[in-house]
């Protein structure tokens, strides 16, 4: 079955028989009134309502901090890795972060080197992608092939179709996941899929933010941008990071080595910032990149200039807006794209 | 896996956010969308202030002095130990033993929450002693001017004063310490508010912002310029006119008086006329006061000064207080009032009644006082030094009992912003080992002493905040620990307007050979490395560079290139520093970035001796402190933001 659909209220059961074979999550209103992914709880009802999480699931497969190896015995150390984790099947994905997934999934494991504490969970992961047709304010995924609907990228797609869900299945894992509780499933009619092809159709005009990306690709890669500008620009950067962290297709990452009592350490893996002063010193203390404008244009080299985007497949941004959200300068992509639009002709 | 509410605990300003919480320990904070102050972000503290709480320095276990060392024993113990050495000096104090007199003293930092508090005042005072709050200045400051001025301890409620302001007048604002003050500021600068700073320095030009620089020693004319020019323009409100002692602030500003000897290059009074005009043109103009001002030399005098040209200007309610801690504001609204004497004095041992009993809680007094030297010996004296905190301080070899303190994300208490708005901390984790709040240490000691009224809910103890400060009335309480966690409450206030009678400040001579300023602050790395690594360690290991940064001209008037070694001498000694190029500084400004204890002494190279002998250890507040035991304005100053008189001299 190419397509089906499946009630709203059959999800929460269609959830639990996916949990004899994956650790589940989805998307939970917590305090404040955000939403996250979190694990699933037998019996949970499941949240529809909403823009976006708060952060991309990327920490799910890319964790905030983490243990690559604990090493015992500081004489003769003995190195050993973390057991693995059982697969994720994560319901509710946006577009625009599976997208995201796929780029990050790129750079950890297709370009020679495939490191696999991300790569292998991006892998056996059953992604179930929850289609966008309200977009919120902050959302221009529709200037960044990052959605609201997708091709590819997913295992299932589910579209909203008020009290139930039509279902794209996109891959032979999204297939046989559907086989995990085949009752709760039917054929999709020709009215659900018309009904989908409609809302697909009137998504895009409900955008109110745009990106030019393209002209901000041109201008970032030819150096049509000085770096008296950048200089500029940056005064209004606060430094906090958040850009970064928030953003589905960003790996800044450091590694540090934690001891763990007299004669024990961790090697850890953390979230980092380009944006940082210390993610680019060096160990001579010599840092290429003091300057917050020197640092600002690297961000934006590496999200927009196309020889990234010639290495990664795409340019480093899938329109999920967070980082208009949370950038207290407003230096996120889509208004600083449209600076350059408006200022760097 | 799990997300808890909290607040952030790295400003006076208080972010929600939510902690990330894997397996029993934190994993991250990000932001919480919907909050009146964060609005969706977080600075760098906030998104990696899940760091602290496994800091290597955190005290996990009690700890008693044995034999000269500091010795792990159990909790039970170290309250014991307490009961035991509080019991001697009651029974020493009086015959009957019922108060020990004035000898016992809890200092309180601004990271201990509402709750800890009013149970450390409550312990003080059922032992008669007291109980004050560690600030020395910056909050205190901008405080005691608020309640001197407008007889309340809030001024602007919301940040949005900043966000709705077409006119925002900035008094000594490092926006640094305050990203939340400085994105309002961008937004509004954006919108094309007009932004004026009246600072020491001024800044490099940019579109919307106009520059006043204020010489040293100099801020506490701006003031008496601003309210002459309300006068001169006859924009006071008549409502003032009423009100007592108006008389008196009007009389030096009366037309046709002598006019005062402010003597100010920058500032002239042509100039505050037109600035006050383009102030009061504007319904919503606002105005920022932050810690260089408040922190300068007569800030107390200058700040109330600077609030009252706000009353006459009918902008008293859109005054942000940018200064401050966690819970700074909540700790000066819920102690006693205290008077100005520096801690040290406090603690003099030739006093009347000298201290003999002495709870440091949560701050680190060594590195916040500007005389450490001093009162290291102070803490040396007294009998009995109880460390109650989250991490290993520099009073730690002074202490006889530590006690390990539960961290923000390890409690549920509340803590008050600058805003005077009342918020939650949630217990996303627990504390380690033998940590717990500090109000449970207080409760096992009080009890222990046969004391009554120790609560065991945060709920309960903040019940009993309205009789210390009237404004925590228990109507709201039960908001706040109610179901939503993320509720928070605007403490209600009503003040009335005082006037204080300017006196026209005296005009500090020139320093005559030294041609620049040098500005002190920590290095800027303190807060620009690595996300979540071991940020301090990292920095100690890494950053130990002091130098001095020139403009590119001061740099070749000296004949130095970025990175030679230059000898900088001050009237009140020198030091040998790395000379670097910062084109961003006017000329004749430097900026002085010290990581290690010494900087400025009046001995030739004790700054590079004492970063060896300190073994590279990052004390930037220290190092100014030292400064300022130099410094003639030195008393009461939490860091030296007033400019040093300098000169470059080749090695």
């Amino acid at each position: 079955m190419e397509q089906a659909v499946i009630s709203k209220a059959d999800v929460p059961p269609f959830l639990d028989a996916l949990g004899n074979e994956y650790t589940v999550f989805a998307p939970r209103k917590v305090g404040g009134g955000d939403v996250v992914f979190d694990r699933w709880q037998a019996g949970e009802d499941i949240v529809f309502d909403f823009v976006n999480t708060l952060l991309p699931p990327k920490s799910l497969f890319f964790p905030t901090r983490e243990t690559l190896f604990h090493i015992d015995g500081l004489r003769r150390p003995t190195l050993t890795a973390p057991p693995e984790s059982e697969p994720l099947a994560i319901f509710g994905l946006r577009s625009c972060d599976a997208t995201g997934l796929g780029f990050l999934n790129r750079f950890f494991g297709q370009r020679g080197f495939d490191d696999k504490t991300v790569t292998s969970r991006v892998r056996d992961a059953l992604k179930m992608t929850l289609a966008c047709h309200a977009p919120g304010p902050d959302c221009f995924c529709v200037c960044c092939e990052g959605g609201p609907f997708l091709a590819s990228g997913f295992d299932l797609q589910f579209t909203d179709l008020g009290d139930r869900l039509l279902v794209d299945v996109g891959t032979p894992r999204g297939a046989a996941a559907i086989e995990k509780a085949p009752a709760r499933f039917a054929e999709a009619t020709a009215g659900d899929r018309d009904t989908k092809k409609r809302l697909a159709a009137r998504v895009d005009a409900t955008f109110q933010r745009r990106s030019y990306i393209a002209g901000g690709m041109k201008a970032v890669s030819l150096g049509k941008i000085a770096d008296e500008v950048w200089q500029v620009w940056a005064e209004d950067c606060q430094g906090c990071g958040g850009c970064c962290f928030v953003c589905p297709t960003c790996s800044c990452f450091t590694v540090t080595d934690a001891w763990r009592g007299d004669d024990a350490a961790e090697r850890e893996r953390s979230w980092d910032a380009c944006l940082y002063a210390g993610f680019t010193r060096e160990a001579s203390g010599h840092n290429p990149r003091v300057a917050r404008g020197e640092r600002l244009k690297r961000r934006f080299f590496h999200k927009m200039g196309c020889q990234y985007a010639e290495l990664m497949g795409r340019h480093g941004c899938v329109g999920c807006g967070r980082c208009v959200g949370v950038c207290m300068g407003g230096l996120d992509i889509s208004t600083l794209l449209t600076r350059i639009h408006d200022e760097c002709k | 896996m799990g997300f808890h509410l909290s607040t952030c605990p790295y400003c006076s300003f208080g972010c929600r956010l939510l902690l990330h919480v894997e397996n029993g320990r934190l994993v991250g904070s990000h932001p919480s969308s919907g909050h009146p102050v964060g609005n969706g972000s977080l600075c760098m503290r906030g998104w990696n202030c899940v760091e602290a709480p496994y800091d290597r320095s955190r005290l996990t276990a009690a700890r008693v002095r044995r034999r000269g060392c500091l010795t792990a024993v159990s909790a039970d113990a170290a309250v014991e130990e307490i009961v035991t050495r509080l019991s001697t000096l009651r029974s020493a104090a009086l015959p009957g033993g019922s108060r020990a007199g004035g000898q016992v003293l809890f200092v309180l930092g601004p990271a201990v929450a509402n709750e800890d508090v009013l149970a450390a005042r409550r312990l003080a005072e059922s032992l008669g002693g007291q109980a004050c709050s560690a600030e020395i200045a910056g909050a205190r400051v901008a405080r005691d001017a608020l309640r001197a001025v407008l007889g309340r301890g809030y001024s602007a409620r919301t940040l949005d004063v900043l966000s709705q302001a077409q006119v925002i007048w900035l008094f000594g604002v490092d926006v640094d310490n305050y990203p939340q003050v400085a994105s309002r500021l961008v937004h509004a600068r954006r919108r094309g508010a007009t932004l004026v700073e009246f600072d020491i320095r001024a800044t490099s030009p940019r579109p919307g912002v106009r520059s006043i620089p204020i010489p040293a020693g100099r801020f506490g004319v701006v003031p008496l310029l601003l309210q002459q020019a309300a006068f001169d323009l006859d924009v006071v409100p008549p409502r003032l006119r009423n009100l007592p002692q108006f008389a008196s602030v009007a009389k030096p500003f009366v037309p046709g008086r002598t006019p005062l000897p402010l003597g100010h290059d920058s500032l002239t009074d042509d100039l505050a006329r037109e600035l006050v005009r383009a102030f009061v043109a504007v319904p919503n103009a606002a105005i920022v006061i932050g810690d260089r001002w408040l922190d300068s030399a007569n800030a107390e005098e200058h700040t109330i000064q600077l609030l009252q040209a706000m009353v006459l200007l009918g902008a008293e309610d859109r005054v942000v207080m940018a200064t401050g801690e966690a819970n700074s504001w909540g700790a000066m609204d819920l102690l006693p009032a205290q008077g100005r004497s520096p801690l040290v004095d406090l603690l003099s041992p030739d006093g009347p009644d000298p201290i003999r009993a002495l709870f440091i809680v949560g701050d680190d007094l060594i590195r916040r006082t500007p005389r450490p030297d001093a009162l290291a010996n102070r803490l040396s004296k007294i009998e009995t030094v109880v460390l109650m905190d989250r991490f290993e301080t520099d009073c730690l070899p002074f202490a006889d009992v530590v006690m390990p303190c539960a961290a923000f994300a390890e409690q549920d208490s509340s803590v008050t912003n600058c805003l005077g708005m009342v918020q939650r901390w949630h217990e996303a984790v627990k504390p380690p080992g033998d940590a717990r709040t500090e109000r449970e240490w207080f409760g096992a000691i009080g009890r222990r002493l046969g004391l009554t009224g120790w609560p065991a809910g945060a709920a309960e103890w903040l019940r009993a905040a309205a009789s210390a400060n009237a404004a925590y009335s228990s109507r709201f309480l039960d908001a706040l620990y109610g179901d939503d966690p993320g509720s928070s409450v605007l403490l209600e206030e009503r003040g009335l307007i005082t006037f204080v009678e300017p006196t026209v400040p005296s005009v500090a001579p020139r320093a005559v050979g030294y041609p620049l300023q040098l500005h002190f602050r920590p290095h800027p790395a303190f807060w620009s490395t690595g996300a979540l690594s071991e940020r301090e360690h990292l920095l100690r290991r890494e950053a130990t560079e002091s130098c001095i940064w020139l403009s590119p001209g001061d740099l070749q008037r000296n004949r130095l290139r970025d990175g030679s070694v230059a000898r900088v001498v001050t009237p009140y000694g020198e030091v040998v520093l790395t000379a670097r190029s910062d084109p961003s500084l006017t000329e004749g400004f430097s900026v002085v970035t010290a990581l290690a204890r010494s900087c400025v002494t009046s001995r030739p190279d004790a700054g590079t001796a004492a970063i060896a002998a300190d073994g590279g250890q990052m004390r930037g507040e220290t190092v100014l402190s030292v400064l300022r035991d130099f410094h003639p304005d030195a008393d009461g100053r939490a860091i030296a933001t007033e400019p040093v008189p300098g000169r470059i001299e080749q090695v």
